[in-house]
């Protein structure tokens, strides 16, 4: 960011985008937050307008702007439905590094985002006394390190994570075939490291060759967030050189969000360097439509298939449709779509830890949506939104299994 | 000019009171966010109320009354011409949480909503029961009933269905003293008094705020054809338009695009239609399945008659979306092309719509500013879009010359100065022009009768200086 927009509240850097916005109210019917609430203020249209008024000088943009402006799920929704093609997304995170500067971001956030979730080895580290934390006591340190944000959440996070995580056990084989870097991102790598595991077993199947660079952890999704942008461009400059000279002619990640973020945040944040890397980044469902080569195995699936989209995945990578023709594409799976299949989650990473409630009633919609569908598996291609989802579900009584699309796919492969 | 009172923390609690803290803003940020709507200009209110029922409306009102507090009913604030904001500050009424359908009765052919219910809901539920709510306005994701009610918003589908105004047989309305009126029932015909419902359908929230509407429905057409036709003129697409209308049909969607839509359409989304088209119609017929295609293919003959060079057609959904697409994209590709654009929405009688179109063009050629011209122009309604290169005040000088010459022009043909938008503040400049001097003045003394204190939308509908 310039050194003008660290000046303390000063928003005039985004007032030529912000004119883009001609008010037209066409992304209120998409944004999860004013579904619900149906306040104008707390609308993508309305967020902007705040943001317009601040860098006008016309509103002191202070505790409750910033809280106003905290209240998005990042979901996108808003940036793709704007028929006038104002990058909200990036305006908003914009707005959230402006912020950032003057309101301050709470120093063990800080730390934890930019020290830690960067790297696998802290972060091993990290989880591992967080794990203990969470296990002795939901509060105590979790409460110290979330500061406002309500801590049990965070702390049920930690509690389950497993161990060991996908990176402490992985053994890069050598193998021929076309080298596909694989960027595994904090929640596979922590919570679900047999998703990870299928991921390169596919890979492997497919006759692909991973690569998995060691001590990456985090895409930056969460340093967008907090507005700690600087810190953000550090770690994408990180993760590019993690992948260079190795040989790799694709990146695939199964989060969906770190897709999103890499494909489409790191251009605005690293500009060429970052437009270069974008092009060849891909989702596990961008890369399984795009790479020319059939899935694996023709064994069957028996039963009812509900495909969660992520919100990065439907509306950041548009691949809604994609991930929905593979599962019909394989043998056995009866796809079944439930009505208003295009809803949030409610997780939006921090959002969750700052609004738990509003958040649990997000997901309890969903998790209603689902059920009512009545389906036997619900895959989905981003373990945020598998871990929400799983929450929901148990809270619902259900016994639902939540399987990410490469445990799906691989899951045939071993039917077969 | 009426007399204002003033918000005192008395009355404010008083309000807050009815509608409960939740539901009662007043900060800062709240004020910039209730200041707008989509004409894009700018007035904040004093306080935001957010009424969950009739009877806090009522209260509301009967408290603006007693203290002369302005108060601007908002809907989901989509409006194009300043309906929803509140010129002199006070009160804005956010009929948002007031969204339930209240009942779908597929016997009755009748559905009755609360104003807060966005349309696409409605359209959802009702489809559900194989009934159809023909009014919809572009803006349908978005907008709300209640708006729809007070604007008698309209779209495509209005030339063979008609407008929201044919589509409400009843109201429930709060008065500016408070007063809960009840207007129409959920019956077809109704000749028991004056038609109060359909005058305050389309009265833009300067006569009640609307708290209940029963709408009527009909049945879902089986099937829809969808055709895209290309012309080498502008002038030859809209005499089609013309000459499908007098060969008796009415088809659900009659879609116009001049050339100048169509370049901006093509620059800004590349969807690559050829350089040779320089007129579109798009047309949709609908009924069962035998009917729909057999008008749709005489249609076709009609268009290919008057020199269309391609004509595509599409059943299913998939494909009718796709020759949907350069229609869907004009607003936003028009957002881009200019710096400021002012979207007027005039009427014509359908048989002077191609002499309209040359006539616009050559306007715009007077006063050197660009226009696209596009519209439902099936019912004779065109949206003709200044496009201008900024905001500044010889730009808005220039469109506001231009403006009137457009509006000189309708208005001397028997057209209308707006079919869908309204007045709002944004076209009280015109609306003399277009109306009788009795017709103006019987309007104002039905304004007075309604709300003799000036408490609702003040500003809005009516020019100042001309008083009853
Ligand atoms: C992209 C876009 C496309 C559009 N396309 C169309 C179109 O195709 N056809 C069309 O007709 N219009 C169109 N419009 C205009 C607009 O959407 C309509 O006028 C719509 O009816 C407004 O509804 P709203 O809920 O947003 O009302 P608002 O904009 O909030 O209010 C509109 C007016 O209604 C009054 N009002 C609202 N609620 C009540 C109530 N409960 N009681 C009394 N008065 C009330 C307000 O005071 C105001 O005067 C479009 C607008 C946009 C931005
Ligand atoms: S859809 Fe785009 S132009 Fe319309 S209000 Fe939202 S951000 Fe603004
Ligand atoms: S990103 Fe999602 S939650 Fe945030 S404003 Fe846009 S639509 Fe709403």
């Amino acid at each position: 960011m310039s050194k003008s927009g660290e000046k303390k509240g000063d928003y005039s850097g985004l007032e030529q985008d912000l004119h883009r916005c001609l008010k037209c109210g066409t992304c209120l019917s998409v944004c999860p937050i004013y579904r619900e609430t149906r306040l104008e203020t707390e609308s993508p249209r309305g967020k902007l307008a705040l943001l317009q008024a601040a860098a006008e000088g016309d509103l002191d943009a202070a505790r409750k702007f910033r809280q106003l402006m905290l209240f998005c799920l990042g979901c996108g929704r808003c940036a793709a439905a704007c028929p006038n093609c104002v990058d909200t997304t990036s305006l908003f995170y914009d707005a959230r590094a402006v912020l950032s500067g003057y309101m301050g971001v709470p120093p063990v956030q800080r730390l934890l985002f930019s020290t830690f979730f960067p790297s696998h080895k802290l972060m091993s580290a990290a989880a591992f006394f967080g794990n203990i934390a969470g296990k002795i006591s939901a509060g105590g340190i979790i409460d110290m390190i979330f500061g406002e944000s309500k801590p049990a959440l965070m702390a049920g996070f930690f509690k389950s994570y497993s161990w060991p995580s996908f990176m402490a056990s992985y053994k890069e084989k050598k193998s021929g075939g076309e080298k596909i870097g694989f960027f595994v991102g904090c929640l596979d790598n922590y919570f679900y490291p047999e998703t990870a595991r299928n991921i390169v077993r596919l890979l492997e199947e497919m006759g692909y060759a991973a690569v998995v660079p060691q001590d990456l952890s985090c895409c930056g999704a969460p340093l967008l967030s907090l507005g700690l942008k600087d810190e953000a461009k550090d770690l994408a400059r990180r993760t590019i050189a993690a992948f260079e000279d190795r040989g790799v002619t694709k990146i695939v990640t199964g989060c969906a969000t770190c897709a999103d973020i890499m494909k489409h945040a790191y251009p605005h944040l690293l500009g060429e360097t970052g437009e270069d890397f974008a092009e060849n980044v891909y989702d596990l469902v961008g890369f399984l439509t795009h790479c020319g080569r059939p899935l694996p195995g023709t064994g069957k699936i028996e039963g009812k298939v509900l495909f969660h989209t992520p919100c990065h995945l439907g509306q950041g990578l548009k691949l809604a449709d994609e991930a929905k023709d593979i599962i019909k594409s394989v043998p056995g799976a009866e796809y079944v779509e439930p009505e208003d299949n295009d809803t949030c989650c409610g997780f939006g990473g921090i959002f969750s830890f700052d609004n738990p409630e509003f958040s649990a009633e997000l997901r309890d919609k969903r998790i209603k949506s689902i059920l009512d569908a009545a389906p036997d598996m619900v895959v989905t291609a981003c373990p945020a939104c598998r871990r929400q989802i799983d929450t929901g579900l148990r809270k619902a009584g259900s016994s639902l299994k939540t399987l990410h699309l490469a445990d799906f796919i691989t899951k045939n492969i071993s039917g077969g | 000019m009426a007399e204002y009172g003033r918000l005192t923390e008395e009355i404010k609690n008083e309000l807050k009171e009815i509608v409960g803290g939740k539901n009662f803003h007043e900060s800062p940020e709240e004020l910039v966010a209730y200041a707008y709507d989509a004409s894009a200009f700018r007035f904040k209110p004093d306080i935001i109320l957010r009424p969950v029922e009739t009877g806090q409306v009522s209260r509301i009102m009967k408290i603006a009354y007693r203290e002369k507090i302005p108060v601007v009913p908002r809907g989901a604030g989509t409006g194009l011409t300043g309906g929803s904001i509140s010129l002199k500050g006070g009160i804005i009424l956010s009929m948002t949480a007031m969204n339930r359908i209240l009942s779908v009765e597929p016997a009755n052919l009748v559905a009755v909503v609360q104003p807060g219910v966005v349309t696409e809901d409605l359209h959802r539920a009702v489809s559900k029961h194989g009934l159809f709510y023909p009014p919809d306005p572009a803006s349908l994701k978005s907008c709300t009933i209640g708006g729809n009610a007070a604007e008698s918003a309209g779209g495509p589908h209005c030339l063979k269905y008609g407008v929201t105004r044919d589509y409400i047989l009843g109201l429930e309305a709060v008065l500016a003293d408070g007063t809960v009126l009840r207007s129409g029932a959920k019956v077809m015909k109704n000749v028991v008094g004056y038609d109060l419902t359909r005058l305050l359908v389309g009265s833009e929230g300067t006569l009640a705020i609307i708290t209940e509407i029963t709408v009527k429905l009909i049945p879902m057409p089986k099937s829809t054809v969808t055709t895209l036709a290309y012309f080498g003129e502008s002038k030859s697409a809209s005499e089609a338009v013309a000459a499908i209308i007098s060969k008796g049909f009415l088809p659900s969607t009659l879609e116009f695009m001049d050339e100048t839509s169509i370049r901006v359409v093509e620059k800004f989304t590349g969807l690559g239609i050829p350089s040779e088209v320089k007129g579109i119609l798009l047309i949709e017929t609908d009924g069962d399945t035998e009917g729909a295609e057999k008008s749709a293919a005489e249609i076709e003959g009609i268009l290919r008659d008057k020199g269309a060079f391609s004509v595509e057609t599409a059943e299913d959904e998939k494909k009718r979306d796709k020759l949907w697409h350069s229609r869907r994209s004009i607003a936003p590709a028009l957002g881009q092309a200019a710096q400021f654009k002012l979207d007027e929405d005039v009427v014509l009688p359908v048989s002077l719509i191609p002499e309209g179109v040359s006539k616009i063009k050559e306007i715009s050629e007077k006063h050197g500013i660009p226009v696209a011209i596009f519209g439902h122009a099936g019912d004779g309604n065109l949206h003709v879009n200044l496009l201008l290169q900024g905001m500044e005040q010889k730009h808005m000088e220039a469109a506001e010359a231009m403006l009137k010459d457009i509006c000189g022009y309708i208005c001397s043909r028997g057209g209308v100065i707006s079919g869908e938008h309204g007045i709002g503040f944004l076209k009280i400049p015109y609306i003399s022009m277009g109306l009788d001097p009795a017709a103006l003045s019987m309007m104002r003394r039905i304004k007075n009768i309604f709300d003799p204190c000036e408490i609702l939308n003040p500003g809005k509908m009516f020019p100042p200086e001309i008083k009853a």
